[in-house]
């Protein structure tokens, strides 16, 4: 636990610039462990639900006291819903593979699943959206927060206000504005 | 909280919220005059957000929380009633249907499964169908009817053709030059067909083209005439075109889709998608 707190000094003073990926690959392990030990436990077919895997990782990585000072909360979930968002996205392309290719094909640099997803969206939807808050996130970096707490985390709207450390009506408001980005950018993507 | 003030759509983040404020069309030009002033491109932003601004379940449920409304065999889709599900694309699944109204028979219907820009997609399809209905040829599979889904999805309802990929059929059954031939000759002949009543596929690809049997021989067919093109902005990669927006698959796609000009396009590319196809 001693990481998560130097880990996060360095992301406020900004003096350590390999901090946000330290901590994203901290999150990711506990995901990961977490994720296998409710699988063991669990009777089979059971589905792990996203938000409650990250809620539990922020409890067991930041036990309340001194690792929840500096804006940690921010940190974190920002950290969690990036690790989510690989996994989908990892987990997309491998089902769009399967599709064109007729039976299951590698896709490299993809880790085994964290879970199993039962209900995916169709994956080039995943894929689409992926891409297009690639272009939000340079645009609106906070914007494209809240859509990865959302579409990836699941988080509801008090939820994912309260982990960006805004009010819930202005992650409202935020969300409107992420919606009406993301589609015009899935339909007209912008040229790189 | 702080946000990031540097971040280039933070101004007109704020500027779209607060015009969706506004109740009229002149209170909302008044105002955007009066924040964007001489910002042309910030002006266009504004507006091309607002009209993607629409109250649908766009991104409303999470990623990996879908299927609990989707159709299960047994149900009704407008006068059609599933059996069963025959195949899955990036974008939708295909059922086998029973029709029982009007007519008795089984059709394919190819449900979209995003909510996105339906009645655009209807509208589309409505302008071709006229054309599709004079549409009469062998190897190109009949599409009756579109509608939408009480979830208000765009599906499309087919001629039922049970068969594989003209790739997959070549592949596993070994086919020798001549007969690799005799299957791509029709096809030709189907898409001059489509092409004299003035509809063009616009994705012809492996994927699209099936073969089948019919008195113990293989006739191939060419599937989603008419439905590519109405579900053009949400297959694939999108492209921008001068008329709009449109999609293909990039790999068949013909050197005038890939070079943004959408003028260009017409019964030609087909051909050119063709010709990618045949070389496979």
């Amino acid at each position: 636990m001693g990481d998560v707190t130097r880990i996060l000094k360095g992301l406020r003073a900004e003096d350590d610039p390999h901090a946000a990926e330290e901590l994203a690959s901290l999150v990711y392990e506990e995901l990961r462990r977490i994720a296998a030990c409710k699988m063991a436990s669990e009777a089979a077919g059971h589905t792990l639900q996203p938000t409650a895997l990250v809620h539990e990782a922020w409890l067991r990585l930041f036990p309340a006291g001194k690792a929840r000072r500096f804006h940690s909360s921010k940190h974190f979930f920002c950290a969690a819903a990036e690790a989510m968002r690989r996994f989908l996205v990892d987990h997309a392309r491998r089902k769009r593979a399967a599709i064109r290719g007729g039976n299951l094909q590698r896709v490299d640099g993809v880790d085994s699943p964290l879970f199993e997803i039962a209900h995916p969206a169709p994956p080039e939807e995943v894929l689409a959206v992926n891409e297009a808050l690639k272009a939000l996130a340079i645009r609106h970096p906070s914007a494209a927060e809240l859509v990865n707490l959302r579409y990836f985390v699941g988080m509801d709207m008090s939820h994912a206000a309260e982990a960006l450390d805004m009010s819930k009506r202005s992650a409202e408001r935020l969300w409107v504005y992420a919606r009406a980005r993301l589609r015009q950018e899935i339909g007209n993507p912008t040229k790189n | 909280m702080k946000d990031e003030p540097l971040s280039p759509g933070h101004k007109e983040c704020e500027i779209f919220l607060e015009v969706l404020e506004k109740t009229t069309p002149e209170e909302r030009a008044t105002y955007l005059d009066h924040a964007c002033g001489d910002d042309r491109s910030l002006r266009s932003s504004i507006e091309t957000l607002l009209q993607n601004h629409k109250d649908d379940d766009f991104l409303e449920v999470p990623a990996y929380k879908r299927n609990a409304a989707f159709e299960q065999p047994g149900d009704y889709i407008g006068d059609y009633k599933l059996v069963a599900q025959i195949g899955e694309g990036g974008w939708s699944i295909v059922y086998k249907a029973e029709q029982e109204q009007r007519l008795h028979r089984f059709v394919a219907l190819k449900i979209v499964q995003i909510g996105m820009n339906t009645p655009e997609v209807i509208a589309r399809f409505d302008v071709e169908r006229q054309a599709l209905a004079l549409m009469e040829h062998p190897n190109i599979a009949r599409v009756f009817d579109a509608g939408s889904t009480e979830a208000g999805r765009p599906y499309f309802v087919m001629e039922l053709v049970s068969g594989v990929s003209i790739t997959r059929f070549c592949d596993e059954q070994k086919c020798s030059i001549k007969t690799r031939l005799e299957l791509f000759v029709p096809i030709c002949e189907a898409i001059q067909h489509a092409h004299q009543k003035g509809i063009i596929h616009r994705d012809i690809k492996p994927g699209n083209i099936l073969v089948t049997f019919i008195g113990g021989k293989p006739v191939p067919k060419v599937i989603d005439f008419g439905v590519a093109k109405a579900m053009q902005p949400l297959t694939n990669k999108p492209v921008v075109t001068a008329e709009g927006q449109f999609i293909g698959t990039p790999a068949y796609m013909s050197p005038e889709q890939a070079g943004l000009k959408g003028r260009g396009v017409d019964a030609r590319s087909d051909i050119y998608h063709w010709g990618r196809c045949f070389m496979n």
